[in-house]
């Protein structure tokens, strides 16, 4: 969400029997221009009475019997509200709407200083636009002040004496002491940042008892550590250097190590898939062997079988032809005889076993080149396993070599680790020494005060005030003031120098149009950046370079001032200022009329001092019985 | 007599002809000597199985040694029997109907048929079966049984689990 401002309605004295001293405000810009002593900066001084910044109102003749003071705004909201307040000071009260009259007791009571009861009119205001509960560090203790709008005032609410004071705008208020406060405020406003992070310093008087206690401490913890060290003085060149030879060596060992291992490794697993080799070897031979047994047992069979089938060949073949014959018994030829069908069976019989035996001998054949196949197979494996012997034997001698390597380089290994681990100890006991005792000395330095405002920052960095400065440049420029260009934010002083030359060096009038370049530079700052701001800047004669030399109380111009008289300025501020209408509002309350060349569309009241003509002042003229 | 399916020949081993020859061989070996069937049995496991007779002298078996030969034995009887029918029937054996039961031996034809058998499984066969012949033709039938009993009450105990390998 953006961030808005206030924009001003009304400011109007109201008391018993007397008409209202009136004066409205729009958006945009306003002008109250006017003679001496027509009450115009009694109008600053009311503003900020109203809000709260200021205990009391200036006595002034024209006031007297106006018991009230109404202050008519817009809240960020757009909310319409009217501040409300005896003139003879005491508590605020918020009305709703623009009002300049409400019945007793009515409204919002809104308190000066902080209470239980009631909400502070700063704490209000300030929450409007985002500035509530800042805090802002204001001393070198870094003790910490939450943001007022007391404190803000003077940032947008700017009085004659301010303006023209040779005294930064940011440092406001001329006392040395408050220096830090303004600069983190400033800080704050063109940054966004508050103080809440910073830690507030510890007073001296705890301090130097604190300060006893860690010391005792921390000599305790020391005279430990010297136990620990032992009584030898300890060259810490030396002991760097000797932990520096043994990370050498332990990095060398480390690779020996290393290498002893892997060579191991390697073998093992060598002589592993070698051994599995043999085993698969042996398994495959023993196979083929009992293969070869049981093939060779088939091969008896088919020759024992053979042997046998011829046998019966022939036996079936005589006994075929005898039971062709006739008879030996009783001379019947083969065709009278009853046992016939012993012929036939012998017959079958017979060819039946030289088809089998032509059947066996095929077997037999395919057997024998299947065996032979196999024969060669098993030899090649034996001679394999042979060789994997001899391999595996060379291995394991190897293998055996390597390990004492390995062992030995293992052992270096640790040896040197200890001792490493031994410099480490002291190494890290004379670090933790050193450390107490820095910690030691800077406990007992009791920080000088300058020194620590030095740590903390203070004020803007360097990079926000260029950026700030430009925005003053870039106001400078379009309102045309003699080398703007060479306009720059000092961080030192906190104020504008024109090639160099520092803002309290010039003429009066020269001062106030750059007061009123860095309050307007402050305002376009923030809301490019969407930070927090008022949102209306109230100048009390930011142009008093163009006043009249003979009736003014500053008399005579100087040098720069008629410089800067003779541009056409106060046109071009008139105008820049209208054109920022959408980022704020504005009150100029001058001597001078606006010129004639000034294009508007703007506000202005005149205050005449002639009681025959016109207004005659902010009250209205009375007589004085 | 039992008929034989036609163009179904049987397996040429331990046919009713291989084993009514080697049936003929024994008793040709035995002769005069008569055998009865169970003798025949045995003798014709025996003959090709000369390896498992203990003793000095024994031939090699003829046929290998196969496991669960010993089963050989039991089926073996009803074919002799076939077998011994058929070599009746062409005359080589003689029934002989005894006092003991039935014997046979070989006929006056046999020597003459077994003088033309020349092959080489045969020529062994008859080698065996005579020695076989010398070794139990003086033994009592009861001797004779004794032994076989024994042989076979071994084998039985020796082939029972079969062999993994054949040698």
């Amino acid at each position: 969400m953006p961030h808005r401002g206030f924009a001003l309605r009304h400011l109007v004295f109201t008391g018993p029997g007397l008409d209202p001293a009136a004066l409205s405000f729009v958006d945009g810009v306003n002008v109250v221009f006017g003679a001496s002593d027509t009450g115009k900066s009694y109008i600053v001084k009311a503003m900020s009475y109203m809000m709260g910044a200021r205990g009391k109102l200036p006595k002034i003749d024209e006031s007297n019997g106006y018991d009230a003071a109404w202050l008519g705004l817009v809240l960020p909201s757009g909310r319409e509200v009217t501040l409300h307040r005896s003139t003879k000071g005491g508590g605020v009260r918020l009305h709703e709407g623009v009002v300049t009259a409400a019945a007793k007791n009515t409204g919002t009571v809104l308190a000066l200083a902080e209470n239980k009861k009631d909400e502070t009119v700063s704490h209000f205001l300030l929450d409007q636009i985002g500035l509530a509960d800042k805090l802002i560090v204001r001393n070198a203790s870094a003790e910490k002040e939450k943001l007022s709008i007391r404190l803000l005032a003077p940032l947008f609410l700017i009085e004659e004496d301010l303006i023209i004071s040779g005294r930064s705008p940011i440092l406001y208020s001329q006392q040395h002491t408050e220096v830090t406060f303004e600069k983190n405020l400033f800080r704050l406003l063109l940054t966004g940042q508050d103080d809440s992070g910073v830690q507030t310093v510890m007073s001296s008087k705890s301090r130097s008892v604190a300060t006893t206690a860690k010391v005792e401490i921390l000599d305790e913890l020391i005279a430990q550590i010297d136990e620990q060290l032992g009584e030898r003085e300890i060259d810490r060149t030396d002991l760097r250097k000797r932990m520096d030879d043994v990370d050498a060596s332990l990095a060398s060992l480390q690779e020996t190590m290393q290498r002893a291992q892997n060579d191991i490794d390697d073998l093992v697993s060598e002589r592993r898939a070698k051994a599995d080799s043999k085993l698969e070897f042996n398994a495959r031979l023993t196979e083929l062997e009992v293969t070869l047994g049981r093939f060779a047992s088939l091969d008896a069979v088919y020759r024992s079988d053979i042997a046998r089938l011829e046998a019966l060949e022939e036996g079936g073949f005589i006994l075929s032809a005898m039971s062709g014959q006739d008879c030996a018994v009783c001379g019947a030829p083969p065709s009278a005889q009853r046992h016939n069908h012993a012929a036939e069976e012998i017959q079958r019989s017979h060819a039946a076993a030289a088809a089998e035996a032509r059947k066996i001998e095929r077997e037999q054949r395919d057997l024998g080149r299947t065996a032979a196949s196999l024969t060669a197979e098993a030899g090649g494996l034996r001679t394999a396993i042979v060789e994997l012997d001899r391999d595996l034997v060379g291995i394991e001698r190897r293998i055996a070599e390597a390990r004492p390597k390995e062992a030995a380089a293992r052992n270096d290994y640790e040896v040197f680790s200890s001792r490493k681990s031994e410099l480490e100890t002291t190494s890290s006991l004379l670090a933790r020494r050193d450390g107490l005792v820095v910690k030691k000395s800077q406990v007992e330095t009791k920080p000088p005060s300058t020194k620590s405002e030095d740590k903390m920052l203070v004020g803007v960095d360097g990079p926000t005030a260029y950026a700030f400065g430009k925005t003053v440049r870039d106001v400078l420029g379009i309102w045309r003031f003699p080398r703007a260009s060479e306009a720059q934010f000092d961080l030192a002083t906190s104020d504008v120098t024109i090639g160099g030359k520092e803002r309290s060096a010039s003429g009066k009038g020269v001062k106030a149009i750059l007061h009123a370049a860095v309050n307007v530079a402050l305002l376009i700052h923030c809301r490019e950046r969407n930070l927090p701001h008022p949102g209306f800047i109230v100048l009390d004669t930011p142009l008093l370079t163009y006043r009249e030399p003979l009736d003014s109380k500053y008399g005579e111009l100087s040098p720069d001032e008629v410089e800067l008289t003779n541009t056409g300025l106060a046109t071009r501020f008139y105008d820049h200022l209208t054109s920022l209408k959408d980022l704020g509002q504005f009150v100029v309350i001058e001597n001078k009329d606006v010129p004639e060349d000034v294009e508007g569309p703007m506000q202005v009241e005149t205050f005449t001092a002639n009681p025959n003509s016109g207004r005659y002042g902010l009250f209205p003229l009375r007589r004085v019985d | 007599m039992e008929k034989v399916t036609e163009g179904s020949p049987p397996h040429p081993f331990n046919s009713s002809l291989e084993t009514g020859i080697r049936a003929l061989v024994v008793l040709e070996a035995f002769h005069p000597r008569q055998c009865d069937l169970i003798e025949l049995t045995w003798f014709d496991h025996l003959v090709v199985h000369t390896g498992d007779i203990e003793g000095e002298d024994v031939p090699g078996s003829l046929h290998p040694d196969l496991p669960n030969r010993a089963a050989e034995l039991l089926v073996r009887r009803r074919l002799i029997e076939d077998s011994l029918l058929l070599m009746q029937r062409v005359h080589l054996v003689d029934v002989v109907d005894g006092e003991d039961g039935i014997s046979f031996s070989a006929s006056e034809d046999a020597p003459s048929f077994l003088a033309l058998l020349k092959a080489p499984y045969t020529v062994e066969l008859k080698k065996r079966a005579t020695w076989i012949a010398e070794r139990f033709a003086s033994l009592s039938k009861a001797a004779i049984r004794d032994l076989v009993d024994d042989k076979i009450g071994r084998w039985t105990a020796e082939f029972q689990i079969p062999h993994t390998s054949m040698s």
